[in-house]
């Protein structure tokens, strides 16, 4: 089955063919078209007026990479649970519109769903169950995947995401906009061991993960260092800062996966493309006895395809929606039982 | 030509379908938040009212706004997916534009008015009608009533789905009988009109590009003239 | 309208440790009514998002479910009231501000009540009425708040905080 999946819950336009629900045709995502060749100006940045600007472009390049046409399309799989409602609408009121034209069933998808099944794209082997975070400058989640669409929320973030605070301290520290890669970078040179900042709920027992205290001790320390006239070792503060968050992802990660004694952990979301973030779940649960897996580096951030490909998955399992789809911004992942 | 034309600017889908100058359908379902939800199944359910089916439309007309933004999102989006899917044109039209053509046999000067929605401002514009048609005169105006009712100075018509509620508020500060109020809202069939003739010849917009009307630098100025006394004290 | 309105009640609230920050949150939460405007002031890491965690709770939202909006801009939660929990970090201006649908917020919001972090940099969208809250980092742990009331209804919700 061909399906055209629509993603606008947050920052990113996009939209992708993937047939089967394993085969990417084709994903684009905004940032990646020549703007100014087919817009002629300059895109907004933020959310919702940009998304109804770029929606007719990305369903089109879509469709143009992927070498299909509108009459081949035979379902639409849209986000509509999870994310700003401006931003949400535009996608749903398109996939609607191409629904009711086209007359093909349509899904509406919840945003972490996808992110779930952008690692499924990339490997899809993955054993069920398995516990599976999803981590981002939105989202800290950690999910049991007990089989197909069906899923139990074992925790998340009580405070910032993990992303999110690597987009904050990157900030603060005036390194740029996004953080995540620009503190990778950094911290690939620094000594993670020069700062030892707290890992806050490390040993808790609880699969509850809160990063807002790393953020308060990382600009204490920037204070500090500024007060006594120190150089600031950026790339140290980096490093640090990097392998507090990573150690508290993976060994709470690690142990929930052992609590529920699965073999498999899926790492997805924009922050599982961290390559420290890797290396530490590798080597961690290769010792364990765990395999962990993650997406291809193109569908870790939000991303069209996994839309589909999440559709897809329900579609199949004789779900759809009908034309009175509505967005629902704040909603947990459901637990859904399959067919 | 058959032309549908949609506008969600306001408080209400609005849907009509026109012959050219023929009225064939206009419907207004009052939506508030469900806009969205409701907006396929009104698009169908006045298509099947008249008798018609999609494949019978030849063009589309979407109200541009101003207005509500979340609103008009989902009527330009729609409107530029339904052109995008049948392969027929579309053409974008203000929102107060729609406005004022409902005044066209006025003979005043035709000032159309949608609330901004926060802090008493309005978006508004001056139009003067000549045989049927309309046509816009200078800018548009992002600003409070009285700022508006300042630039009047001849007899005007107000057309605002809340214009008794402006002459209410503009009360003895002009002139009587300077200004008139007609409570209207946009049509659906009044935007199919207004594309329509503007599709006959040859004029549609590049469906992929087509974006509501943002009256931008404007709108930020306004706002900022307007409060800058409360900028944040220590 | 009025084009400035000089706050007419002020009070300081010193809080010793997030803790006490939550504690005050929650102690509005319990005051709060209908239509309230909360603007939150204050730099990255002085406790808004933790003072709005306390709001909430206050207003019979589980602590857990109430976290950073910051990429989402918005988060909403049902309580006694529903709220609308708005973090305008990532708005540059104004003009994003319109973008991201704020006045649209604020105007659902008069049906519950409505929390702004970096709230200065849409001041001039707010209503009339609204209270203002302003973080001071004192030191690692201390933090001293300044809620100030702007408008009847504010006035009145400070002063019943302050009692």
């Amino acid at each position: 089955m061909l399906v055209l999946g629509i993603e606008t819950s947050c920052d990113e336009t996009s939209a992708a063919l993937v047939t089967d629900g394993r085969t990417v045709l084709s994903n684009i995502i905004a940032n990646q078209l020549d703007l100014h060749r087919k817009y002629g100006g300059v895109v907004p940045e933020i959310a919702a007026r940009r998304h109804t600007e770029l929606i007719g472009y990305v369903i089109n390049e879509a469709l143009d990479v992927g070498g299909k046409s509108l009459t081949d399309v035979e379902a639409v799989a849209v986000t509509a649970k999870q994310g700003l409602v401006g931003s949400l609408l535009v996608g749903v009121a398109a996939a609607k519109t191409l629904s009711y034209v086209l007359r093909v069933p349509l899904i509406g998808v919840h945003h972490i769903e996808g992110h779930i099944f952008a690692n499924l794209l990339s490997n899809p082997e993955i054993p069920l169950p398995h516990v599976c975070l999803t981590v981002s400058g939105g989202h800290t989640l950690l999910v049991y995947i007990k089989g197909h669409c069906q899923y139990e929320l074992l925790g998340g973030t009580v405070d910032d995401a993990a992303g999110e605070a690597f987009d904050k301290i990157a900030k603060f520290l005036d390194l740029g906009f996004p953080g995540g890669p620009i503190i990778d970078r950094l911290a690939a040179q620094g000594d993670r061991k020069a700062f030892n900042f707290p890992r806050p709920l490390l040993k808790a027992k609880t699969n509850y993960f809160s990063f807002s205290g790393l953020k308060t001790a990382i600009i204490n320390a920037f204070k500090h260092q500024l007060a006594t006239g120190k150089v600031l070792p950026l790339e140290d503060i980096a490093a640090s800062f990097q392998e507090a968050v990573v150690e508290v992802l993976v060994t709470k990660t690690l142990r929930a996966a052992k609590q529920r004694e699965v073999s498999a952990i899926s790492v997805t979301g924009g922050v599982s493309a961290n390559r420290r973030l890797r290396e530490v779940f590798t080597d961690t649960c290769s010792a364990e006895g765990i395999k962990v897996y993650f997406p291809d580096l193109s569908l870790c951030t939000d991303n069209a395809a996994m839309i589909a490909a999440a559709g897809h998955a329900r579609l199949a399992h004789g779900q759809a929606d009908d034309l009175s789809l509505d967005v629902v911004p704040n909603v947990p992942l459901e637990v859904q039982h399959a067919g | 030509m058959l032309v549908l034309g949609i506008d969600t600017s306001g408080y209400a889908n609005a849907i009509g379908v026109v012959d050219g100058e023929r009225i064939l359908a206009d419907f207004m379902f009052e939506t508030r938040n469900e806009s969205l939800a409701k907006i396929m199944l009104n698009i169908d359910s006045v298509l099947k009212g008249a008798g018609l089916g999609l494949e019978d439309i030849e063009g589309f007309g979407v109200g541009l706004g101003p207005g509500s933004w979340t609103g008009i999102r989902i009527g330009v989006t729609v409107g530029k997916m339904l052109a995008y899917c049948t392969g027929k044109p579309l053409k974008g039209i203000s929102t107060l534009e729609v406005l004022a053509y409902r005044a066209r046999d006025y003979h005043r000067l035709i000032c159309p008015i949608v609330d901004a929605g926060a802090g008493g401002t309005i978006y508004a514009a001056f139009y003067r009608a000549a045989n049927d048609k309309i046509n816009q005169i200078g800018d548009y105006y992002v600003g409070d009533l009285p700022g508006l009712v300042e630039m009047i100075k001849e007899p005007t018509v107000l057309v605002a789905d809340k214009a008794q509620e402006y002459l209410g508020i503009i009360g003895n500060s002009i002139q009587p009988n300077t200004v008139e109020a007609l409570e209207k809202s946009p049509r659906g069939a009044a935007v199919a009109k207004l594309a329509a003739a503007r599709l006959e010849s040859g004029e549609q917009d590049d469906m992929l590009a087509l974006a509501p009307l943002y009256l931008k630098e404007s709108t930020a100025r306004a706002f900022v003239n307007k409060y800058s006394g409360r900028a944040l004290e220590v | 309208m009025p084009a400035s309105k000089t706050a007419k009640t002020a009070h300081v609230f010193l809080s010793h440790s997030p803790a006490a920050t939550l504690r005050l949150g929650k102690r509005l939460g319990g005051k709060i009514i209908k239509g309230s405007v909360i603007a939150l002031v204050g730099e990255l890491g002085c406790g808004k998002t933790l003072f709005t965690r306390g709001l909430c709770s206050g207003l019979g939202v589980p602590e857990k479910e109430v976290n950073s909006p910051t990429f989402a801009f918005v988060n909403e939660y049902r309580g006694r009231l529903p709220i609308y929990h708005v973090d305008l970090y990532r708005i540059n201006d104004i003009e994003d501000g319109f973008e991201i649908g704020i006045l649209d917020y604020l105007a659902r919001a008069e049906g519950g009540v409505i929390v702004l972090e970096w709230a200065e940099k849409v001041l001039p969208l707010l209503p009339e009425d609204y209270l203002r809250v302003q973080f001071e980092v004192l030191s690692p742990q201390r933090r001293s708040l300044e809620i100030a009331g702007f408008g009847e209804k504010s006035n009145t919700l400070l002063r019943g905080l302050s009692d």
